[in-house]
């Protein structure tokens, strides 16, 4: 009973999801606007993990202008944001492809921090010393996460920054939601590992 | 019972995956272990709010996007203006050497004067020039069109999630 009540409550967004997706696809740019506001932000770290922080609102505006061009070809049965999702990543391997064509890639160095990643000015209220070290630790998550092998990097970075669920992951990149349980407990025992003490 | 979490229970935990049921208590009562775990979530949260800073203005974007929706995709239009030149010149080249060809036979010059044109040669370049499907632009939209494999997989587990 408690079940039904919460997955009703959670599919709520995906029924909102639908309806305005019915009217976008109608050709109102209103509706496609709200879904915009809805997804981007997830779209955006997203593509920020795959093409790095210089490219991500490139990506990220791609990807809704493919999205709005192709809403016909969604069929309603996956979530739209999974659908979304997908578009985001081909838009993602597709940049990388091309830069790659062009002999711009910097190999890994697509996905690493940009220089005003943690230059956020601490709270006021907040200790410096204290700031100091966790910036640190962030600083050192973010070195580590660049030793994951690829896949364990994707997962990792879609279930915590993006915040998707397991099984929309497996969706998005087409692999066995088994698959996303390991790669994902082996990412974090890994970082956990490595990270040893900064905690 | 007492005993402290693995590190692959750590890991479960962090990656939310599930306990069994006495480990979870042991977790829920432990506040070493808890540390543990919450200390590295925190880390997480606080890694994405560094990342989250990073973001453009969201609302300018969603305006851009909705600005590109009347002006759809202009870079790979750009790319397509400017290579859709290729197949029109090559036509145009085709009649050109048509109209050529015609303007020579109207004249009735001796037949061993005329330089026969390559016209098949012109054809089949024309050809080619159509069917050249690595006209830059194209394959960013091929791509989006998922392999029939991946579809078959999304169409598989959302049967299986229903
Ligand atoms: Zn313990």
């Amino acid at each position: 009973m408690r079940a039904t009540a919460m997955r009703s409550v959670e599919d709520e967004p995906g029924q909102e999801d639908m309806a305005l997706w019915r009217q976008a696809r109608e050709g109102d740019p209103e509706a496609f606007g709200e879904l915009v506001r809805r997804h981007q932000r997830r779209v955006w770290m997203i593509c920020r993990q795959y093409v790095g922080p210089d490219e991500a609102d490139a990506a990220a505006q791609d990807t809704f202008l493919k999205a709005w061009s192709r809403l016909e070809s969604f069929d309603g049965r996956a979530k739209f944001g999974t659908w979304l999702t997908r578009i985001a990543i081909n838009t993602c391997l597709d940049r990388i492809r091309r830069r790659k064509r062009r002999g711009t890639v910097a190999e890994e160095g697509a996905g690493e921090d940009g220089p005003g990643l943690l230059e956020r000015m601490p709270d006021e209220r907040v200790d410096p010393e204290r700031w100091a070290m966790q910036r640190q630790a962030v600083e050192r998550l973010g070195a580590c996460e660049e030793r994951l092998s690829a896949r364990q990097r994707e997962v990792f970075r879609l279930r915590f920054y993006a915040e998707m669920d397991l099984e929309e992951i497996a969706r998005s990149l087409g692999i066995h939601v088994g698959t996303v349980k390991t790669q994902l407990h082996r990412a974090v025992h890994r970082l956990r590992r490595e990270l040893g003490d900064v905690r | 019972m007492n005993r402290h979490l693995s590190d692959d229970e750590i890991a479960a935990a962090v990656a939310a995956e599930k306990l069994a049921p006495e480990r979870a208590r042991h977790l829920e009562d432990c506040v070493p272990c808890r540390r543990e775990v919450d200390g590295l979530l925190e880390l997480i949260a606080e890694r994405r709010r560094a990342l989250e800073a990073e973001g453009p203005d969201f609302e300018k974007q969603r305006q851009q996007i909705l600005e590109g929706l009347a002006h759809p995709a202009a870079p790979v239009v750009a790319l397509h203006r400017r290579h859709i030149w290729r197949p029109i010149l090559a036509a145009a080249a085709a009649l050109v050497a048509v109209v050529g060809i015609w303007l020579q036979m109207t004249r009735h010059r001796p037949a061993a004067v005329l330089r026969p044109l390559p016209v098949e040669q012109i054809l089949s370049d024309v050809d080619a020039t159509l069917a050249d499907r690595s006209v830059p632009g194209f394959e960013s939209l091929d791509s989006m069109i998922p392999a029939p494999d991946e579809m078959a997989s999304m169409i598989d587990d959302t049967k299986t999630a229903s």
